[in-house]
């Protein structure tokens, strides 16, 4: 890990098989510890009422409401909490919207032991996964620009670089050989892929912004 | 229009009880006068004198004036040898009628007999007329009132007239030349055109310098409008056939004595040549107001008003030709029957504009009509738009439903009920159900993957394909080499499609990883020229060493069934399989 101070860990999931794998997982991984376990959005709040956990893995599907709130409420309260989404088996339209929430990467419910730390470290080191259906998804929203005024679109349109990284990522390649391709470090193809993550996150919001205009919902300035 | 021109014409008589002899010559040579009936028309050449003798009564005063309602022509004018009104040199030929009012000094008019002299200038050729009005000799105010008024109201009321005339002519033809299918705007239009002629032959300051030409033209159009006008009234009437024909052929025998009376000299027609004319007026409106008797006219909108201008042309045309036989008890008023022709001509616009009112309502009737079933058939076509889009959704969705079900039954499914057998029998050990057990998930991870649309393009699907196994084949001491990153975007496939070629590279895969023993595995996919190959190549002992199924047969026929091929060869040392599908390229 590269903390040297623990991490703490939420889990937030309704299956309680998976809950404890993933609890025993990080239990058993000397340099994350394990904050508190949940299995409903109410545990959840209740924890975080508790503590402030540097990483939540969150199940979307939860009995008591989706997961998605969860998001918001950890976007606005704990800014620096990251937040892998728990997908079933890359359900890439889910993990997309979970993107745009705010949600920081996903954990494949299958994941492997290994996988599982390997992304939590991802996630603290400021990268974010990329698989190739949501590097095509991801180019496919960001190349066409929000309904929303210019001013707030600035930045939300893809350079060069990025689009040539989808590409890649888009036909199977690794971030390191994606690196390798286009002459950058890993840690910076990593993090390229989380300005994506935080693009995709401003173009929605824009889109929202936008909607909620066009019915009355916010002034347009 | 008429009825003003009319009262001009027909107004109080003044003096013309002064003018007691009228004698009348050509002004070639010195033959001595001779007694005319006046005004008579004349179609002589060069000019014309006309000797008028007045006896003044003792108690009349001589300061008095002449006044002439209209020349046809310009005048020379002497009274008792003096010459009081020369030719004017600046107009040269002008065939409008004019007044002309001449002040007698004292001292010209004597007590007892007075001799007034005109010498007429008539057209350049027979066929101009030159017209000699009323002369009135008398006291010079009411004269010269009478003067003013001629001169307002006959000439200009007639030119006002003739151009009004000639714009509504002008104004309704191009839409009678828009509707010339039907034959009654065909006659109208002849009628309207060769009217307009006619107008224009009598309109002062349009016409042209007259001609022979010109002059037979003119009356030539007279003679064509009357005959169109017939046609018009019987093609708004239709009568029978026969009818038609009478008309036409009686319509000929007028025209003709028309253009004979203006064409045939003088000398020969004269007076006769007139009354041909008429002739042929009177026999063209009587067989019109027998048409109109025999076809039920009265009962058409407009056959009242046409029947009342033919009547009215009958008795103006009766009374012209009185006056004609009459001969010197006529006294210069114009012929009558010309303004009944013009009433008829504007009974006609009257009808033609009705017409294309009807016309215009009737159009925009059906316009709503067909607007009205315009509608109702676009809701209709997308109600069964609507059913059939919905139909055809579900359709597809019953079949992608079937599809999915088959796919799992066949893969997962078959591989769960494979591994309750082998445990049923015992035979399961640890890493054979581990490994077993991930075999059905990756296949589930492959159906998932098949039905995302990111996937459609089988270059992304491959990089699904390679992403998921790459964690597994880490770890293997194989090496592993992906050349599939350099595929262009390609054209969508299914869901199915992309499931079938998945399954196709991951069998492959599979099994050269678990038969061939080989430690390099390439896995390369290129798109050339419509096709997509991908290859799936081993270093391994290739099929001999082999197990003889290896799946292949399901592979050949997952292959088939999406229109690709497979092609299996030893590649010493090691196996290839290469799968061939036809494959456009995205946007083509």
């Amino acid at each position: 890990m590269r903390k040297m101070t623990m991490v703490d860990v939420l889990v937030v999931e309704d299956e309680p098989r998976t809950r404890e794998r993933l609890a025993s997982i990080i239990e058993a991984h000397p340099g994350l510890r394990l904050l508190a376990q949940a299995g409903s959005l109410h545990e959840a709040r209740k924890a975080l009422a508790a503590g402030l956990p540097d990483v939540v893995l969150l199940d979307l599907g939860l009995p008591d409401g989706s997961g998605l709130s969860l998001l918001d409420e950890l976007r606005t309260k704990h800014p620096r909490a990251g937040t892998l989404v728990i997908s079933v088996l890359g359900d890439e339209s889910s993990v997309l919207r979970a993107i745009e929430r705010g949600a920081g990467g996903y954990l494949l419910k299958d994941a492997d032991d290994a996988g599982v730390v390997a992304a939590i470290d991802q996630l603290l080191a400021g990268g974010a996964p990329l698989s190739p259906s949501i590097a095509v998804h991801l180019m496919r929203r960001l190349q066409s620009p929000p309904r929303a005024s210019k001013a707030e679109i600035q930045d939300i349109g893809l350079n060069g670089r990025e689009l040539e990284l989808l590409k890649l990522i888009a036909k199977g390649l690794s971030y390191e050989e994606v690196g390798q391709l286009m002459g950058l470090k890993y840690n910076t193809t990593t993090s390229y892929a989380k300005e994506l993550y935080r693009k995709l996150q401003v173009h929605s919001r824009a889109e929202a912004v936008f909607e909620a205009q066009q019915l009355g919902l916010v002034g347009s300035n | 229009m008429a009825a003003a021109l009319l009262s001009t014409r027909f107004g109080p008589e003044l003096g013309d009880f002064l003018l007691t002899r009228v004698e009348r010559s050509n002004c070639n040579g010195n033959s001595p006068w001779k007694a005319l009936s006046l005004p008579k028309f004349s179609y002589g050449q060069g000019c014309e004198r006309v000797l008028l003798r007045s006896q003044l009564g003792a108690g009349q005063t001589l300061e008095q004036a002449l006044l002439v309602s209209s020349v046809g022509n310009d005048a020379r004018i002497w009274v008792n040898g003096h010459l009081l009104r020369d030719f004017d040199p600046r107009t040269g030929f002008d065939s409008t009628s004019q007044p002309l009012l001449l002040e007698l000094q004292p001292g010209i008019l004597r007590a007892g007999a007075n001799e007034i002299l005109l010498q007429l200038r008539s057209g350049l050729g027979r066929y101009s007329r030159s017209a000699l009005g009323r002369i009135y000799l008398g006291p010079s105010e009411p004269l010269r009132a009478r003067y003013m008024r001629n001169l307002r109201v006959g000439i200009q009321g007639a030119q006002f007239a003739v151009v009004v005339g000639l714009a509504i002519l002008l104004t309704l033809l191009p839409i009678a030349w828009s509707r010339q299918r039907d034959s009654s705007y065909r006659w109208f239009m002849l009628a309207a055109l060769s009217s307009g002629l006619y107008l224009w032959n009598m309109g002062w300051p349009l016409r042209l310098s007259p001609s022979m030409l010109w002059h037979f033209t003119a009356h030539a159009g007279l003679a064509v409008a009357l005959w169109a006008m017939l046609r018009y009234s019987a093609a708004v009437t239709r009568p029978s056939p026969a009818c038609a024909r009478w008309i036409d052929g009686l319509s000929a025998v007028a025209i003709v004595a028309l253009l004979l009376m203006v064409t045939v000299d003088e000398r020969w027609v004269g007076v006769v040549g007139d009354s041909v004319y008429r002739l042929g007026l009177l026999t063209q409106l009587l067989f019109l107001a027998a048409i109109w008797w025999r076809q039920g006219v009265l009962q058409h909108p407009l056959g009242r008003w046409l029947s009342a201008a033919a009547v009215l042309n009958l008795v103006l045309g009766i009374a012209d030709s009185m006056r004609i036989w009459q001969g010197a008890g006529s006294n210069g008023a114009p012929y009558l029957v010309h303004w009944g022709i013009l009433y008829l001509l504007l009974l006609m616009l009257v009808g033609q504009v009705k017409g294309i009112l009807a016309a215009l309502a009737a159009a925009e009737q059906s316009q709503q009509l067909l607007g009205r079933a315009l509608d109702q058939r676009t809701l209709e076509l997308q109600q069964e738009f609507a059913l059939r889009q919905q139909a055809e959704q579900a359709r597809t969705l019953a079949e992608e439903r079937q599809r999915i079900m088959r796919d799992m039954h066949d893969g997962v499914g078959g591989q769960l009920v494979a591994l309750i057998g082998q445990a049923e029998h015992g035979n399961l050990d640890g890493p054979n159900l581990k490994q077993q057990l991930r075999r059905s998930l990756d296949d589930l991870r492959l159906m998932i993957d098949s039905l995302d649309d990111a996937c459609a393009d089988l270059g992304v699907a491959l990089g699904m394909l390679r992403q998921r196994l790459q964690s597994g084949l880490k770890n293997l001491p194989i090496q592993v080499s992906w050349h599939t990153a350099q595929l262009p975007d390609m054209a969508p496939r299914t869901p199915d499609e992309v499931l079938q070629v998945l399954r196709i590279v991951q069998e492959a895969i599979t099994n050269a990883l678990k038969h061939a023993q080989c430690r390099q595995l390439l896995i390369k996919a290129s798109w050339v020229a419509g096709w997509l190959e991908i290859s799936v190549q081993d270093d391994g002992v290739g099929m001999a060493g082999g197990s003889s199924g290896r799946g292949l047969p399901s592979m050949r026929l997952r292959a088939a069934g999406i229109g690709a091929s497979i092609e299996i060869a030893e590649h010493a040392p090691g196996t290839r399989v290469l799968l061939r599908l036809p494959q456009a390229l995205a946007g083509a």
